[in-house]
């Protein structure tokens, strides 16, 4: 019988061998589950839509001073940028800091020029003062400077799907696997979760996982995954499941805690051999018990925070009106209230010592085919907001050595323009936060940007990646607690990259 | 034992009587109530009763022949009974102080203020309005299907604020959702809302030396989501496979690039330039123009050169429009697009997972009608709907049949089979006190995760691919895609939306409708549970004192037991196609009988928590 997707396609490939491959890996990896000692866990934000990073990450070197940065620096950058260019202007992160605390009195929102959206988009970078990142960080995007420069986070650059190293040369020969679908939305985005990026039908990585460690997760209402926004790839596994939440207070179903509970989950359970009314009823039945106990546990501890926002509200605080970010459009508030959760989340894991989880949250709206200087600055400021809140949430919950936060997109935009936005591109930069990791500097390379150049997939600045996925979140998934043996089951690709005969030399310098 | 040998039997009888189904013959009560289930926003009562003794193929021609209000569209925006229509006239009645909200406005005129955040509620009243109330179930249920696969969405702005754009895209779907694919394919690429979702609308030929390239989004989209898909298929749904055993992609990026460039040149018709949107400038109820060809002959927005994609070949110096055609000709010519559509269509109205031989059935339909035209959607609906592997409930194994229903049919099912109808809101300045009723439910997508025409991406509320974590499912290759928003916390949120509708929403409560609570968002759907207070109390001899009685009748039921029993049936018909499981019966019937039942209000909470149990039941989520 077929086991699974991911078998099935090996099974194929195989042409009938039978191997029990993954019994066997499944008993080592329990051994590694139950060395875990220390709660850990993995936030995976997904920016949905494909972030156009050159906007949020703005390469900043002078091409013409150091040719190291030829096609490479902000005039490349800006010439393929009509309209919807970052200004070369430095702005300085001390100038509108006390303690890093914007100084509102003195009208010092930082992205603030005449109150639109279009002209904070627009104004200037603040430079990487304290390293040697050859990138500027949006002016939206104070928090984001402070971070790296406190070495709290780093840049990962030219991060993309890829099956091998390819050149362009080899992209246009065809002499090289590259993923499928490139630069449809879903399909990039599920083969980043799916942990293969030749592979659209598998499992998720996280699922792999969570398959591995089922028994640790068996007696308990928590999960290994757990998703803020439905039911990503990432977290689907063979048998283990996970939770799937919503921001804020896990909420019950009404009335059903009594005898209209007790036939609620009668008429829900069926002896029948009926397997969608079986599946559908134990869905049911699992909504109303896990969440009734998950509410207790969650309405029984609640974390407070000393420390304060930029603003100087509390943290996490979410602004409904646009006066305090000055800009048009107020923010989503989907990431913000999505993280807070998570911390809360976080403490509940931990106090039942679970050997780690993965959470999943999205923000959404990044697909700026037009209007991209209005409906960007949004989104920038509440990842922003959110990823500065939640570093100090987990310093005060002591959580920041357990805990790596890393962002992820469809795929980055094209480093030219169409009227007013981008579309779909290739590699894009991302960030990676945590108490472990290397902060403070660009992990990966600073590709040739150039339309038409050495690392254009086609015409139109669609980079290919110089660093897969699978790279970053192998030494990720070994950081939790799974051993290198079976690294390579869960990320097939990952010795493709390898430089040397060791697994390890194809993990991505993050920790 | 002996009951399980029981089951079988009934089982195999079944299917012998089953096996003799065929459209044209009569459909029993359960049958009739089914197609309805399927192919309607949900069996009512009276729907169930005028089908039953009839035929499946009989009601279908009725469907789709009936006087259509999608006739005549030269008066749309007086035709109340399209969405545009409803929409102008609840605005025109609550908003009688604005001009720009009169039933004289012209298109440009109308919601030019542009601020008027209410008015997206009352778009979806008017979608209610069609959903819940029209004769024409079947159109609005085609339209409802097509509006998840050609996907817009009032998540991009400006259309949050300008939903006339909203209404007036709903409308080509439903006009054309008896006609053909290419001409909705014309009508959904050329509309102000396509336009600005997937902003077509403002792209242009790169200019001179500017880097700047045309827009590439609904150059994709059109083809991975509205026609053609990412992979080759064969006419049963299939990929196909080359030599070497792999998938082969339907198109190249450079054929996405040239496409785009083909695209360029198309805005929503404004006075002032080309591509601009925004709340209180452009005309967003009829199609956008050819800007270089309608509106300024000297303007070049569209890249009139020649270009290359999918094999075709397009010479220099066509118009955007002339393009437009060439591209929708060439993308409805190709082999994908009847199992493409084809399988969307069976998953919305039947099952998740169709076998092979159901989708090549259907796709050949969608190929040639008979008379030699592809796309033909009547025809095609027509072979979904009447195919065994629809009409027989048996055609499939236990597990392999039907589909887990989405969250907005489970409501509006409920909805209908206890007589909904709007609320007046008297909002009115003038204070008038007849106002038309509304269907306001304002926080429909917070209860359900859906809304129609309210996705969040042009992916839809839930992927035709998704299979959940469960090894019956893994193992088996079956999807169940509504699963994914039937679950976790948006499960509990949509069983407390029901909750909340159920009690708040009831013609017998005490709840205040009037003007005092219209400001603070409530839900207006109210549903008609007294003539089950009705029924029952008329089994008690409408004397509350029988509730104790101990005399029995033939059946051996006291009067409590018999008003139960008849509830239950009622409750079978309304919300079970008249086939309520026994063990959804007899747990019903043991829970009412421990319940008091001394008073009205004491039978309708009975009666309330009879219903959001059985709405929160694994039988009610499913089609079978």
């Amino acid at each position: 019988m077929i086991k699974s997707r991911r078998d099935f396609l090996k099974t194929s490939l195989a042409l009938g061998l039978i191997a029990p491959f993954k019994l066997s890996a499944t008993a080592s990896a329990i051994a590694a589950a139950t060395s875990n000692t220390n709660y850990k866990a993995v936030v995976f934000i997904s920016l949905v839509g494909g972030n156009d990073s050159l906007s949020m990450l703005i390469p900043n070197k002078d091409e013409s001073a150091d040719s190291n940065f030829e096609e490479k620096g902000y005039d490349t950058y800006s010439s393929q940028r009509d309209n919807i260019a970052v200004a070369n202007n430095v702005l300085s992160l001390n100038s509108y800091k006390t303690g890093f605390n914007l100084d509102l009195d003195l009208h010092g929102n930082p992205y603030h020029v005449d109150g639109t959206s279009d002209s904070a988009f627009s104004k200037g970078y603040f430079s990487l003062d304290n390293s040697d990142i050859p990138y500027g960080v949006n002016s939206l995007m104070p928090e984001i400077a402070h971070l790296i420069n406190e070495g709290e986070m780093s840049v990962l650059s030219n991060i993309g799907n890829l099956v091998e190293p390819i050149t362009k040369a080899q992209v246009q020969a065809g002499s090289k696997e590259y993923p499928p679908f490139l630069f449809a939305h879903n399909l990039q985005r599920r083969v980043i979760q799916t942990g293969a990026a030749g592979d659209i039908y598998s499992n998720g990585w996280a699922g792999y996982v969570a398959d591995l460690w089922e028994d640790s997760f068996s007696d308990s209402i928590y999960e290994f995954g757990v998703s803020y926004a439905g039911t990503p790839r990432l977290l689907a596994g063979d048998k283990s499941s996970f939770l799937s939440l919503s921001s804020g207070e896990p909420i019950v179903a009404n009335d059903y805690d009594g005898a209209l509970g007790d036939v609620l989950i009668d008429m829900n359970t069926t002896s029948e051999d009926k397997p969608l009314r079986n599946f559908m009823g134990n869905i049911i039945i699992n909504a109303k018990n896990s969440f009734e106990e998950l509410n207790n546990e969650w309405t029984a501890s609640t974390p407070t925070y000393e420390s304060l926002d930029p603003y100087g509200n509390k943290l996490f605080s979410t602004y409904v009106e646009s006066t305090e970010t000055e800009l048009d459009i107020s923010l989503r508030n989907e990431l913000l209230p999505q993280l807070e959760t998570v911390a809360h989340m976080m403490t509940l894991g931990k106090s039942h010592s679970l050997p780690g989880q993965i959470f999943y949250v999205e923000l959404n709206g990044f697909d700026h085919h037009s209007a991209a200087s209005s409906k960007h600055p949004q989104l920038m400021r509440e990842l922003s907001l959110a990823l500065y809140s939640f570093n100090k949430a987990m310093k005060e919950l002591g959580l920041n050595d357990d805990v790596v936060t890393i962002t992820t997109t469809d795929f980055g935009r094209t480093a030219v323009q169409n009227s007013d936005g981008t579309d779909h591109a290739w590699g894009a930069q991302q960030l990676i936060m945590g108490g472990c990791i290397q902060g403070g500097k660009m992990i990966g390379e600073l590709p040739s940007i150039l339309s038409g150049g050495e690392s254009d997939s086609g015409t139109s600045g669609r980079i290919i990646p110089t660093t897969s996925y699978e790279q970053v979140f192998a030494p990720l998934v070994n950081w939790l607690g799974v051993g290198e043996g079976e690294l390579t089951n869960i990320f097939p690709n990952l010795e493709n990259f390898k430089s040397s005969d060791s697994l390890s030399s194809a993990f991505a310098d993050i920790f | 034992m002996f009951h399980r040998l029981i089951t079988l039997s009934i089982l195999l009888s079944m299917a012998t009587a089953c096996s003799d189904s065929s459209s044209n013959s009569d459909l029993d009560a359960y049958e009739a109530s089914r197609l309805l289930t399927q192919a309607t926003f949900g069996s009512t009562k009276e729907t169930a009763n005028d089908l039953e003794s009839s035929s499946a193929s009989g009601w279908l021609d009725k469907q789709f022949s009936m006087d259509s209000a999608y006739d005549d569209l030269s008066e749309h925006h007086l035709n109340q009974e399209t969405n545009l229509g409803q929409l102008r006239y609840i605005m025109s009645v609550y908003s009688p102080e604005n001009d720009a909200y009169s039933l004289n406005a012209s298109d440009e005129e109308f919601n030019n203020e542009g601020t008027y955040g209410v008015m997206r509620f009352y778009q979806m009243a008017a979608t209610y309005h069609l959903f819940l109330t029209s004769e024409e179930q079947l159109r609005h249920r085609m339209a409802y299907a097509l509006s998840q696969l050609l996907v817009v969405s009032t998540s991009e702005t400006p259309l949050s604020r300008r939903v006339e754009a909203i209404a007036y895209y709903y409308d080509l779907l439903a006009k054309n959702a008896f006609g053909n694919y290419r001409d909705l394919l014309q009508d959904v690429a050329t509309s102000p809302a396509m336009g600005v979702f997937l902003s077509l609308n403002g792209s242009q030929a790169s200019v001179g030396s500017s880097s700047t390239k045309p827009d590439e989004n609904f150059a994709r989209e059109v083809m991975q989501l509205f026609t053609i898909g990412l992979v080759e298929l064969n006419v049963d749904g299939s990929p196909k496979l080359n030599d070497d055993g792999d998938l082969i992609p339907t198109y190249e990026q450079i054929d996405i690039e040239n496409i785009a460039r083909s695209l360029s040149g198309w805005s929503v018709d404004n006075s002032s330039r080309f591509g601009r949107v925004g709340n209180t400038f452009g005309i967003y109820t009829k199609a956008m123009v050819d800007w270089d060809l309608e509106k300024d002959e000297s303007s070049e927005y569209h890249d009139s050169g020649a270009k290359t994609y999918l094999g075709t070949t397009v010479s220099a110096g066509l118009s955007a429009t002339e393009e437009m055609t060439l591209l929708l000709d060439t993308l409805m010519a190709h082999e994908n697009v009847a199992p493409f559509v084809s399988k969307h269509l069976i998953q919305h109205f039947v099952t998740s997972n169709p076998s092979s031989e159901y989708i090549e059935r259907v796709a050949s339909v969608f190929n040639d009608n008979g008379d030699g035209e592809k796309g033909d959607l009547e025809a095609t609906l027509r072979a979904i709907l009447l195919d065994d592997e629809a009409r027989n409930a048996n055609a499939y194994e236990e597990g392999q049949a039907g589909k887990v229903r989405e969250p907005f049919l489970q409501l509006t099912d409920m909805l209908r089979s206890f007589n909904i109808q709007g609320v007046s809101d008297s909002k009115n300045v003038l204070g008038e006190p007849i106002m038309p009723p509304l269907f306001l439910n304002y926080r429909i997508e917070g209860y359900l995760s859906q809304a129609p025409l309210r996705s969040e991406t042009v992916f839809n509320f839930f992927s035709p691919n998704y299979t959940p974590s469960d090894e019956y499912f893994t193992e088996n290759n079956l999807v169940l895609p509504e699963m994914e928003i039937n679950q976790g916390q948006k499960l509990v949120t949509q069983i407390n939306g029901f909750r909340t509708i159920i009690r708040s929403g009831n013609l017998d409560s005490d709840y205040d409708y009037s003007c005092e609570t219209c400001g603070t968002y409530n839900d207006l759907l109210k549903m008609e549970f007294s003539p089950l207070v009705e029924l029952f109390k008329s089994e008690l001899g409408d004397d509350y004192e029988n509730n104790n009685s101990t005399e029995v009748d033939d059946e051996g039921l006291t009067p409590k037991q018999r008003a139960i029993k008849l509830l239950i049936e009622e409750l079978s018909v309304s919300l079970m196609n008249n086939n309520m499981p026994e063990d959804y019966v007899t747990l019903l019937t043991d829970y009412l009988e421990t319940n008091t039942m001394g008073n009205d209000y004491q039978i309708k909470i009975a009666i309330w928590h009879s219903i959001q149990l059985l709405t929160s039941s694994n039988e009610f989520k499913i089609l079978k």
